[in-house]
């Protein structure tokens, strides 16, 4: 059987090991480390992307989010749509088994009256933060997946100290958040799909296009005046980041929703 | 060099609970474990400079990971074996 | 010859690797399934952080964001400045690859929890032996 000290001991067999490849990896000379150039791709993609004066500027500082939405944006939207999938799948095998009763309780008699006043504190900061993650998406770290993902801790709080029959009260309910993820889905490709009609219309222009380039005259506004100053939305990536932030929040929130009430209404040990 | 440093502690610590996790036998405590663990890969994350990807690593990682598993293990046996 | 610097890279890798392979032998060998999907998670986790790993440079100071980014008047790098950036920025293409990846890692896996929940419902236990019928 397994004894107390087989952890350790194993532990300090792996560590051993780690080491002498470590040593043996250095003297072969297999791959090179910390080599001092990047490769030719994120060279194109870091002299390009941030310089407008450049044809194939994306007009964003961030170049993670404009590779993401820009140079990969039809990528990205496959990706998101196996997302979209992969929650509807698993909403699908949640809600088959839910709907004969809901939960007799409501799940906050466990918590107490400091865990609910945090909750109430911490919740609001929590949402701007993720709002100002996605919304400052091409400025500095950020975007949409990750403002949408860290959105989704807000409504874990809530769940935890008031119980789902409070969130699905105040309006968060199963088919208005499914339908804020659809329609995110959706209206991200018709985003995308604005270039293909300008090439019906005028002349060239690419699918998922953002910016000018050296052969489409095609262009969303990157720059937008307004009374407070020029307002940069770095074309559509700030759009992009927005719908995104909306679908991946709304497609959680709606996971971890019928995951609480399921585990609400209790069951068999 | 310092940051390296900082890097292959994170690295080895992560590796640490690792072999903890797999040697544990109440799986609620794996969990945790796994928590601690992916709180060395996003220490790990910072040194490398991808704070794209910490900030929704710590999120997820940490936080929805760790609730969908304990939702789950509610349905079933707490202990291995 | 042994540089430190090298030696150190090497070891990250290494142990890496090994977290990896520590995860799957969990997964051969334990049988109950919310471990196997807790050590699961910890392979993807370890495959993100050696994709990084795998973009960083040894003396690089900036993450892939250029300094100075505002949303008004905001005054856009000179073509010098950016190749100056260039020389101390990490290669942003690996980390592009797994923005999306830790999403959709997160929305696998409330797929495969649900149908565990499922699985221990109708078999009424976690542990794959007792699910196959090998123990009682």
């Amino acid at each position: 059987m397994r004894s107390k000290s087989f952890p350790v001991i194993c532990l300090i067999t792996t560590i051993s090991i780690v080491l002498i490849l470590a040593v043996l990896l250095n003297l072969s000379g297999l791959t090179t480390y910390g080599v001092n150039e990047l490769t030719g791709l994120a060279k194109l993609f870091v002299l390009n992307i941030p310089d407008p004066t450049k044809p194939w500027s994306s007009h964003a500082f961030e170049i993670v989010t404009a590779i993401l939405w820009d140079q990969r944006g039809f990528d990205t939207y496959f990706e998101t749509s196996v997302l979209f999938l992969a929650i509807v799948a698993s909403v699908a095998l949640l809600s088959s088994y839910g709907r004969r009763h809901m939960p007799e309780s409501t799940g906050d008699e466990y918590t107490t009256m400091i865990v609910k006043v945090i909750t109430k504190l911490v919740v609001p900061i929590i949402a701007v933060v993720s709002a100002s993650i996605a919304i400052h998406g091409h400025l500095t770290p950020g975007g949409g997946f990750q403002g949408g993902s860290v959105f989704v801790v807000a409504p874990v709080l809530i769940l935890l100290a008031y119980g789902s029959r409070f969130l699905s009260s105040r309006g968060f309910n199963e088919v208005r958040l499914l339908a804020i993820r659809a329609l995110s889905v959706t209206l991200i490709f018709v985003v995308g799909l604005v270039p293909v009609l300008y090439f019906l219309t005028h002349g060239t222009a690419y699918l998922f296009q953002n910016t000018y380039k050296p052969d489409s005259a095609f262009t969303y506004p990157y720059l937008i005046p307004t009374p407070i100053g020029m307002i940069l939305t770095a074309g559509s990536i700030m759009i992009y980041n927005i719908l995104e932030f909306f679908a991946v929040a709304a497609g959680f929130t709606l996971a971890i929703l019928l995951l609480t009430r399921e585990f609400e209404r209790g069951g068999k040990k | 060099m310092i940051t390296l440093i900082i890097g292959a502690i994170a690295v080895t610590l992560a590796l640490v609970s690792a072999i903890f996790i797999v040697n544990e036998k109440d799986v609620l405590k794996a969990i945790v474990l796994a928590g601690v663990e992916s709180v060395f890969f996003a220490i790990a994350l910072a040194i490398f400079l991808a704070p794209d990807l910490l900030i929704a690593y710590i999120a997820i990682g940490l936080g929805l990971n760790s609730l969908l598993f304990i939702y789950a293990l509610k349905r079933g046996e707490r202990y291995e074996e | 010859m042994i540089s430190l610097d090298g030696l150190l890279w090497y070891y990250i890798v290494v142990a890496i690797l090994f977290t990896i392979t520590c995860a799957l032998y969990g997964i051969a060998t334990r049988p109950h399934i919310i471990k196997k999907l807790v050590l699961l998670t910890i392979i993807s986790d370890a495959v993100y952080v050696l994709l990084v790993l795998m973009g960083y440079r040894i003396g690089a100071t900036n993450p892939p964001v250029v300094p100075g980014g505002v949303l008004e008047n905001p005054v856009f790098p000179s073509h010098k400045t950016i190749v100056e950036f260039m020389h101390r920025v990490v290669d942003p293409v690996p980390q592009v690859l797994i923005v999306t990846a830790i999403v959709i890692g997160l929305a696998q896996f409330v797929f495969l929890v649900t149908i565990s929940m499922h699985l221990a419902k109708s078999t009424g236990s976690f542990d794959i032996r007792r699910i196959e019928g090998e123990k009682e």
